[in-house]
């Protein structure tokens, strides 16, 4: 649970920092020292990041969708390797939640049906179901708590990797089909568009 | 104009909220009270004999630990090993002679089961065999 608040914790704080230096469509917005240093016609002040490159535009893409920024710089089998591992272990770890939180309904019901009881034996025979769906029920959670560390873990490789490992391919290279390759399939951007490419090359 | 990044924003937040809200740990399980919710005769031992006029009796007696939600006893029995249990009689206290034999009976089979003043009947007593004489 700790992991899992932190992890979401980090996510959200990278989110908000990501976003905080949004801009309108087509609008450009200026904070106040570049609008003072335009006033008074002096350099602006450099930027410490830049929000435009595509290095940034990477791990904004990782930090969404793991393994997304790196097959956005090029580097496609570690971004699909990042990407299945994560969704792979959330998945796991949703249904080990949706399990888990099934068995819990189930010993509801048992629980009503064990207090009703009115002999021994149908007692007996209820309470043993209590503790059969107990113990799934653990194994569930279990699995939950170990998957979820797992996608957390998966994530912070990701951003580690994007941000420190990860080299750009660069843009021509990376959207161009080899020539060994009739078929290709990328994400893109350009100055007006973002998104997935598909290219084939006909004979 | 709508931003859509923002709302996106907002539904991500909500989407983290609910699944860290719905990350509960897991409700332990009730204790389990109908092992001692009405206490088990214990201690069931039987004595048969023939009366002076040929007429064949046993002699039942049990014991519990606790008298707690205790209102009676009914008593079980199956004559020879081929027929079924049956209900013998209710009983309050903890000792019973069964003389309703006839001459050709040759064992007895007895439990003991507890009745709670909660109606809860409870675990029944270990299955005594008992040679007529």
């Amino acid at each position: 649970m700790k992991f899992f608040s932190t992890f979401f914790l980090i996510l959200f704080l990278i989110n908000t920092s990501v976003f905080a230096g949004d801009k309108e469509d087509n609008i450009e917005q200026k904070g106040k020292l570049e609008l003072l240093s335009q006033l008074n016609n002096t350099p602006a002040p450099s930027k410490l990041v830049d929000l435009n490159s595509r290095k940034f535009r990477a791990i904004v893409f990782s930090t969404f969708v793991p393994g997304s920024g790196q097959t956005f710089l090029g580097n496609q089998l570690k971004g699909i390797g990042f990407t299945l591992g994560f969704y792979g272990t959330v998945v796991t770890a949703v249904l080990a939640h949706a399990n888990m939180v099934s068995r819990e309904e189930r010993i509801e019901v048992l629980t009503k049906e064990y207090r009703a009881a009115g002999n021994f034996p149908t007692a007996e025979r209820v309470w043993r179901r209590i503790e059969f769906e107990r113990g799934n029920r653990d194994n569930d959670h279990d699995r939950r708590q170990i998957f979820t560390i797992a996608a957390a873990g998966v994530w912070v490789l990701n951003m580690i990797d994007i941000i420190f490992l990860s080299s750009d391919a660069g843009l021509d290279e990376f959207a161009s089909i080899p020539q060994n390759k009739n078929f290709n399939i990328n994400f893109v951007a350009d100055d007006d568009y973002s998104g997935i490419e598909f290219k084939l090359n006909l004979p | 104009m709508i931003n859509m990044k923002r709302i996106s924003i907002l539904f991500f937040l909500l989407f983290i909220c609910l699944l860290i809200v719905s990350c509960s740990e897991p409700v332990d399980i009730i204790d389990a009270t109908h092992y001692d919710r009405v206490p088990r005769p214990v201690s069931l031992t039987a004595v048969a004999d023939t009366t002076n006029e040929g007429s064949k009796y046993v002699v039942l007696s049990w014991a519990v630990n606790s008298t707690n939600n205790l209102r009676n006893f009914e008593v079980y029995r199956r004559l020879n090993v081929s027929n079924n249990f049956a209900s013998r009689l209710f009983i309050e206290e903890m000792t019973f002679t069964d003389t309703l034999f006839t001459p050709t009976d040759s064992i007895a089979f007895y439990y003991v089961q507890p009745i709670g003043i909660d109606k809860f009947i409870g675990r029944n007593s270990d299955t005594l065999q008992v040679r007529l004489k």
